[in-house]
């Protein structure tokens, strides 16, 4: 929880432009309205959300075509084709409250392609969410923040932050955190005619 | 924009075995002689494997689903017939479609890990003659479909 939320959400690459301070009374100064940026506020189950910044979602997908992956994980629905790749697409709710009952999200409305970084200075890498509602861009300041919801044990190992919206608490994720997982070392395909 | 470049290729002899909407690729000398089924399949005492209808054979027969976990019975369109390995297990596996790809050449993709758990039975795809198909070991196959019988 140490970053805030301002600096999470802002995109903007260009240097911040130094305004003079002015001398400003003290209760005015209370009353004025804090920075706010945007977010985007991705509903994954009733009720329950997530937030990402803006510039990591490129491409939301009507009616996705997903690949089942035979005895993939059950929070993994397959792969989609999107701009000559095959993304990984994740059902947020099997992922981060594994055990429920998450059938009815098998076959989405939505695909919400995002885009992270293995490392810094990595090229981009893609994934994508199985959504049934459309994301929300909504503006959130730092005044917002609070601690993470106690309903999931994943919210420590993917969380950069969370504030609260509508008196919910809507953790931020770090897509390169849900996407980044290595494979298990002791899988090894033992397939001798491939070079 | 990037794009995952494939990092290895699989190259020889490969058979594309197709279940409905799952390929499957496997190395050819892991895949017997095809035959057609002759005849309608039935459960038997077995769990998950099938039979001849009204014979006494001990032959066995196996469907996929497209999770690759055994079907209690066979679907319509699965005539062809192999055995998969050394084939000294008497059993038969049911296929739609199978095609025999000579001196292929094939850029591998990995499949996410992010996807996968111990437990999958497949790790790589190629996309070949515009099918998606997951490169697969006869024993992978085998030993992931027959593990999920109760």
């Amino acid at each position: 929880m140490e970053a805030a939320l301002e600096q999470l959400f802002n995109t903007s690459d260009s240097a911040p432009v130094e305004i003079s301070p002015l001398a400003v009374p003290a209760d005015v100064a209370a009353a004025e309205p804090r920075p706010q940026v945007s977010a985007r506020l991705i509903e994954y189950a009733h009720g329950r959300s997530i937030a990402l910044p803006p510039h990591t979602t490129y491409a939301l997908i009507e009616n996705p075509s997903i690949t089942v992956v035979p005895g993939a994980a059950n929070h993994a629905l397959g792969l989609l084709i999107w701009q000559e790749m095959r993304l990984p697409v994740l059902n947020l709710h099997a992922l981060l409250h594994p055990g429920t009952n998450t059938a009815a999200a098998s076959a989405p409305r939505y695909a919400l392609v995002v885009a992270y970084q293995r490392a810094a200075r990595a090229p981009l890498a893609y994934g994508a969410f199985a959504l049934d509602q459309l994301p929300q861009t909504i503006a959130v300041s730092d005044d917002e923040q609070c601690e993470l919801p106690d309903d999931s044990k994943m919210w420590a190992q993917l969380a950069l932050s969370c504030f609260r919206h509508n008196g919910v608490a809507v953790p931020i994720l770090d897509t390169a955190r849900l996407f980044s997982t290595r494979p298990d070392p002791k899988r090894v395909f033992n397939q001798t005619s491939a070079e | 924009m990037t794009t995952v470049q494939p990092s290895t290729a699989a190259r020889g002899n490969y058979v594309l075995l197709t279940v409905d909407t799952l390929h499957l690729l496997l190395p050819q000398d892991e895949v017997g002689a095809a035959e057609y089924l002759e005849g309608e399949l039935e459960a038997c005492e077995e769990p998950g494997l099938l039979r001849l209808r009204g014979t006494e054979s001990p032959r066995r027969f196996a469907a996929l689903s497209t999770q690759m976990t055994l079907l209690p019975q066979c679907p319509p369109g699965r005539f062809l017939i192999t055995p998969l390995g050394d084939g000294t297990d008497n059993l038969g596996w049911c296929w739609n479609e199978l095609k025999i790809l000579i001196d292929a050449k094939l850029p591998i993709h990995p499949i996410p890990a992010v996807l996968l758990t111990p437990a999958t039975p497949v790790d790589r795809y190629v996309e070949v003659e515009g099918k998606f198909a997951y490169l697969c070991s006869a024993r992978q196959l085998k030993s992931f479909a027959l593990g999920t019988r109760n």
